[in-house]
């Protein structure tokens, strides 16, 4: 196959070369497809594999301390994690957490990513101190800001304490009235930053033509904003808050290396309490079916989400 | 975190506490990131006669080189055997055995807490070692030995023990006027209540898994059992039992002897004995492996070990590892020579001098080892009379699962103690008798 025959398949084959080669037209047309089979093949594998794995997982009693019982059990599993209270106590953080996450972190992002778009002495500095939080890996997050907050020794409650705002350390952590805005502020700030360069890619694919005709319009930097920047971002926003959410709602790391769910369930989400089922409980058939709701659930927030977005899109064009 | 149980528990320790709060948790965060590996090391011999991997937690492998992959190399270049050694955050260890083993894979050998094994013979990954072990069972400690039995079968070889004592800050007792540590349940309270005041704290609790793991001798001191001696049934609810777990939590609760930080201490024993180190508390239960880190962080602490206090009796809980030869060992003879060799007389400096630790055999009783340091020789002593916990699969999800909640949801009041303890026995029985 020559190059040539690669560079015409996008065009569409001419009615003529059709009836003369059919065979090698129509091989030309898949070949795009053929070149993709290895990397889908693989894809199945990675993805595909341990997500029919898990499905099947969570319909067997599963039990490793327990092997000679493994059977299968139908839908046991999910009943008894649907007759959990600690279930849907997890459910409900997970929505708080997912939501929180979404509007802070689109909030915050959108405004850094205006900032970082300006033509400011030190843009660039400013933009890499701006996303130092994203690139710093999750354990270390916690390490640094776990000292910070550390009733004892953390500097955040010694200020406190030392200006006499409060009397006591706050157990930021380990309250249960503290815990779950904590986790969630530090989960902003250290993904705000990814959020905010997604929106930057965006705003600076916006031609300046269209700010320079929605100045000589006599628009203001309001109007600019409403009906340049905010149409002209969308599908950054979309992609944005569609990664955001997959995030968050996946997002073990932020809660398990701050307060591993607790204190008594007040930061529990869904991925916390499968891994409690997994690997305190050793249940690994309850876990497989919490993580199957998981996924379920994220399949189809985002397929629905997907869609709304390309119909609106649709009737706009 | 994982992150757990007793040896759980001071494999955290491998977080510096001398870098006092900077590290804290740093560890636990370690053993939380289901991450692989941390250190191997040892490669010994050619190999000719075998190889042999073994896996264990940071707590003896931190990376690198350590006192037991240089024994490693030791048996391996003796016995013409290539010896691996592995390290593992603590808190992944047993997840890392279970999956690994469960696959068909693994390591040869594994060190794992002696409160881990039940749970390992009980998924059917390690070897039956009961014909090998019983005519060298007299040479351990009872309570080890009976912590590595599960259903009348021998898993694993005792290495090295700990329990838990009273560590007291001798400068804050003098000051308060109180001239020896507090041998009673009465005692105990009086005195945590004399130091405590102006920013000071008389005694030291955890949350979470810490807080069940330290109930369980107050439990014993009161008389009660945990479970049925068949392990079919929590007992630990009983009369004696509750009793144990209301003055436990009302030191807290009620006495308010202990600092509010501890509900803070959910992650690693260096959390657990910072406001000790810090004489900030002036007394605090703790393992032998707390030494370590008091003398790295604060070496001018000027304090003592007691045994920990009595009530109808003296009583502690046993910690500690033990060997065990997993189904994945091919060379079944090759895997017991290593075992017994490492945990054999000669071999009990790798442990005193590599790690500080006391090695389960009952030689050391009366050693030099023993008797150098006087906290160390509280310890030796105790180990002989050491109480173990249950030897059950769900032990795990008992202690820091049902428990740990239990205890957090008293210290959260969220519930009132006996609640609390009541429900905990119930649904522990639930997990004992759960096939």
């Amino acid at each position: 196959m020559t190059l040539t025959e690669v560079k015409h398949t996008p065009a569409g084959p001419s009615p003529a070369a059709a009836s003369v080669r059919p065979l090698r037209q129509r091989l030309t047309a898949l070949s795009p497809f053929l070149y993709l089979l290895p990397a889908l093949l693989a894809l199945a594998g990675i993805l595909g594999y341990p997500v029919l794995d898990a499905m099947w997982t969570s319909l067997k009693h599963s039990v490793p301390t327990d092997p000679s019982a493994d059977r299968f059990t139908g839908l046991a599993n999910y009943r008894a994690i649907f007759g959990n209270g600690a279930f849907w106590t997890a459910l409900g953080h997970t929505g708080l957490w997912a939501l929180a996450n979404l509007v802070l972190q689109l909030t915050l992002g959108f405004g850094l990513a205006l900032l970082m778009h300006q033509k400011l002495a030190g843009r660039a500095l400013f933009r890499s101190v701006v996303i130092i939080p994203w690139v710093v890996p999750s354990v270390v997050v916690a390490v640094i800001w776990r000292y910070l907050l550390d009733p004892t020794s953390g500097p955040l409650n010694q200020f406190l304490m030392s200006t006499g705002l409060t009397q006591e350390p706050v157990l930021w952590l380990a309250n249960q009235a503290t815990a779950m805005p904590v986790v969630i502020l530090l989960s902003v700030w250290k993904w705000t930053p990814f959020v905010a360069v997604i929106l930057l890619a965006g705003l600076q694919a916006i031609p300046e033509e269209l700010h320079e005709a929605a100045m000589i319009d006599g628009a203001g930097l309001w109007g600019r904003l409403l009906h340049v920047v905010i149409p002209g971002i969308r599908t950054s926003l979309t992609l944005a808050s569609l990664l955001t959410v997959g995030y968050s709602v996946n997002n073990f790391n932020g809660i398990w290396l701050f307060t591993q769910g607790g204190p008594i369930g007040a930061t529990e989400t869904l991925t916390t309490f499968a891994y409690r089922k997994a690997f305190t409980e050793f249940d690994f058939g309850s876990a497989a079916a919490v993580a199957v709701v998981l996924f379920a659930g994220l399949f189809i927030v985002s397929t629905a989400y997907f869609f709304s977005v390309e119909g609106r899109k649709g009737r706009k064009l | 975190m994982r992150p757990r149980v007793e040896g759980r528990l001071p494999g955290l320790l491998q977080a510096k506490a001398s870098r006092r709060g900077f590290l804290i948790g740093a560890g636990s965060i370690g053993l939380a990131t289901a991450m692989a590996g941390c250190g191997s090391g040892g490669s010994g011999g050619s190999g000719k006669n075998g190889t042999l991997t073994i896996w264990a937690s940071t707590t003896f492998v931190p990376g690198g080189e350590s006192a037991l992959s240089k024994a490693a190399d030791d048996f391996g270049s003796k016995n013409d055997v290539k010896v691996t050694v592995q390290g593992f955050a603590a808190n992944d260890l047993i997840n890392k055995i279970t999956t690994t083993l469960s696959g068909g894979g693994g390591p040869d050998l594994v060190i794992v807490d002696v409160s881990q094994v039940a749970q390992l013979a009980a998924a059917k990954l390690l070897a039956d070692l009961t014909d090998r072990v019983t005519p060298i069972k007299s040479q351990f400690f009872p309570g080890n030995i009976a912590a590595a039995t599960s259903e009348g079968k021998i898993y694993a070889v005792p290495y090295d023990t700990s329990n838990v004592a009273l560590f007291y800050n001798k400068k804050m007792f003098e000051k308060a006027g109180i001239s020896a540590p507090p041998t009673t349940w009465d005692e105990l309270r009086s005195a945590a209540k004399e130091l405590t005041g102006g920013g000071k704290y008389g005694y030291m609790l955890g949350a979470k898994g810490y807080g069940s793991y330290l109930y369980w001798p107050w439990l014993w001191q009161n008389g009660g059992q945990v479970t049925t001696p068949d392990f079919t049934k929590a007992t630990f609810d009983s009369p004696e039992g509750l009793e144990a777990w209301q003055f436990y939590a009302d030191l807290y609760l009620k006495d308010n002897v202990v600092p509010p930080t501890f509900l803070g201490v959910t992650d690693s024993w260096d959390q657990f004995l910072q406001p000790f180190m810090t004489e900030t508390v002036a007394m605090m239960p703790m393992g032998d492996f707390g030494i370590a880190p008091l003398a790295k962080g604060n070496p001018k602490l000027e304090y003592g070990v007691a045994p920990m206090p009595k009530k109808v009796q003296s009583s502690t809980v046993l910690g500690g590892n033990a060997v065990a030869v997993t189904k994945a060992a091919k060379n079944a003879d090759l895997a017991w020579k290593f075992t017994s060799w490492l945990t054999s007389a000669e071999q009990e400096k790798v442990l005193e001098e590599g790690y500080k630790r006391i090695p389960a055999r009952t030689d050391i009783t009366g050693s030099d080892f023993a008797g150098k340091d006087p906290a160390r020789a509280v310890f030796v002593q105790q180990a002989a009379t050491a109480v173990s916990r249950p030897p059950v699969p769900n032990w795990g999800a008992i202690e820091w699962g049902v428990m740990a909640d239990a205890w957090d949801s008293v210290i959260q009041k969220k519930k009132a103690p006996a609640d609390a303890l009541k429900a905990a026995a119930t649904d522990s029985t639930a997990k004992l008798t759960k096939k």
